[in-house]
């Protein structure tokens, strides 16, 4: 998938506020977004999700052959027509529905609600309320609901960052035979570069609301280049 | 005595239903878009808005008295509509009584509103939901109690409204003598057992209404992920 993203975000008028910056384009099927807490990663998935105030930004953002934003036409695609799924660090799922019905509302269909189910080990889960979850349980379900929705880009926001790690090295295996199989693009967002390693074909590297290195994960070593983290 | 307090009572709660069910259809969109939007002049009109909470309801009655009369706004439209006179009927009283309790249940709906996370709704949007799917599906039913508590608390203030429901329903026995009037009218009567029959009653609706409120709107916390993000706190 082709990103062609030249923005800037300015959280508020005063010159302190978070600013995050971009004139980058590449093609990637799996991007990792790389960086220390408070570099813009996390921004970056809002301002492609479509979740922060259009007024403040500035430029454009264009993910395949949709233009999501573009200051100088007015343009500013809706969330609901985006097909993004989205895995946040908080899960944010639906505190009034059950597991099952925060799966449902997705509109999926039963045949692919069961298999989802049955390939990420829900089954026990379906009838609970999320505050009823553990914070990994929370974040599989999400997951899940991200999967079912099965929009053309998946953004995962440190999707992993609650779980242990024999869990983790579970998800992380499913999540790339899937993205293998079922030929998903997604960005994945994370502080962890045996993660991004793992997952990714395509590395940008963030700090302080700039890109310090992008390119191909391959050529990428994190240790040198952002050994800070 | 009993019938005559049956009668009142039977009036009261449909002079009440009816005025609660005016205040959700009107308050509920307008407490949405007040706690979600800001714009120019929004503070002045919340205070237009809540005035009926600090003002006599005896001059909010005068002022309605004027709107209903024969030749106001509201007793024109009400003839036409219907080829009778609004002033002295229980339909006036429940208007009152409605206006009245307006900013108890628009305040309750509004801190219920601005209590739903922001995310959630944009993260059932990135699902593909429409805005106003996503209203029905994810704003209204996380502000629901908020909502029923505010809708209960307007209820038991319509409930025992006076001022302005006697300003323009009047006191007839039978047709707007409410519970409230028919406190007032046994006490100049002479008849205070009545009086106080009458009382008593109000006091008991009153007193649960109040406490099915308190506990639909108590300080309810939901789990959004770790964070735990409270709710309502009416």
């Amino acid at each position: 998938m082709r990103f062609e993203l030249d923005f800037t975000y300015q959280a508020g008028a005063s010159p302190n506020k978070f600013c995050l910056h971009m004139t980058l384009s590449w093609q990637a099927k799996f991007t990792g977004v790389y960086g220390p807490s408070g570099s813009g990663k996390s921004t970056l998935l809002d301002v492609l999700l479509g979740l922060k105030d259009p007024a403040s930004l500035r430029g454009t953002v264009r993910v395949g052959e949709r233009s999501l934003f573009d200051r100088s036409t007015e343009t500013w695609l809706p969330r609901q027509h985006r097909n993004m799924s989205w895995v946040p660090q908080d899960s944010l799922l639906l505190p009034h529905l059950t597991v099952a019905d925060n799966l449902a509302i997705v509109g999926g269909g039963d045949t692919a609600i069961s298999e989802c189910v049955s390939e990420l080990g829900l089954g026990a889960l379906m009838t609970k309320k999320p505050w009823q979850l553990s914070g990994g349980e929370k974040q599989i379900v999400a997951l899940a609901r991200a999967i079912l929705r099965s929009g053309e880009l998946m953004l995962l926001d440190e999707p992993f960052a609650a779980l242990d790690a024999m869990r983790r090295k579970e998800l992380l295996a499913l999540l790339q035979n899937h993205s293998m199989t079922r030929d998903i693009n997604a960005i994945y967002v994370s502080h962890r570069a045996d993660e991004i390693k793992q997952l990714c074909d395509y590395v940008i590297v963030l700090e302080a609301g700039v890109v310090k290195w992008h390119g191909p994960q391959d050529s990428w070593q994190p240790y040198t280049e952002a050994d800070n983290l | 005595m009993i019938d005559a307090l049956a009668s009142s009572l039977l009036l009261s709660l449909k002079i009440a239903l009816v005025a609660m069910t005016l205040i959700c259809a009107i308050a509920t969109p307008l407490a949405w878009v007040l706690a979600r939007t800001n714009f120019r002049g929004k503070f002045l009109i919340e205070s237009i808005l809540l005035l009926p909470l600090t003002l006599p309801p005896v001059s909010i009655g005068l002022v309605l008295l004027y709107l209903m009369a024969p030749r106001g706004v509201l007793g024109t439209v009400w003839a036409s509509l219907t080829g009778h006179q609004l002033l002295l009927t229980w339909q006036a009283a429940a208007v009152a009584a409605g206006v009245i309790a307006f900013p108890l249940y628009l305040r309750s709906a509004m801190a219920a509103f601005a209590s739903v996370p922001r995310r959630l709704e944009m993260m059932a949007e990135t699902l593909g939901l429409d805005p106003w799917v996503c209203w029905w599906r994810v704003t209204l039913p996380l502000a629901a109690r908020g909502l029923a508590a505010g809708a209960l608390i307007s209820l038991a203030r319509a409930l025992g409204e006076f001022g302005a429901t006697t300003m323009v329903g009047g006191a007839i026995p039978g047709e707007t003598q409410t519970l409230a009037v028919g406190i007032y009218n046994n006490v100049m009567n002479g008849e205070e057992a009545t009086a106080a029959a009458f009382a008593g009653v109000s006091f008991m609706i009153a007193l649960m209404a109040t406490i099915v409120s308190r506990w639909l709107g108590r300080d309810t916390v939901t789990e959004v992920s770790d964070t735990k993000v409270r709710l309502h706190e009416v």
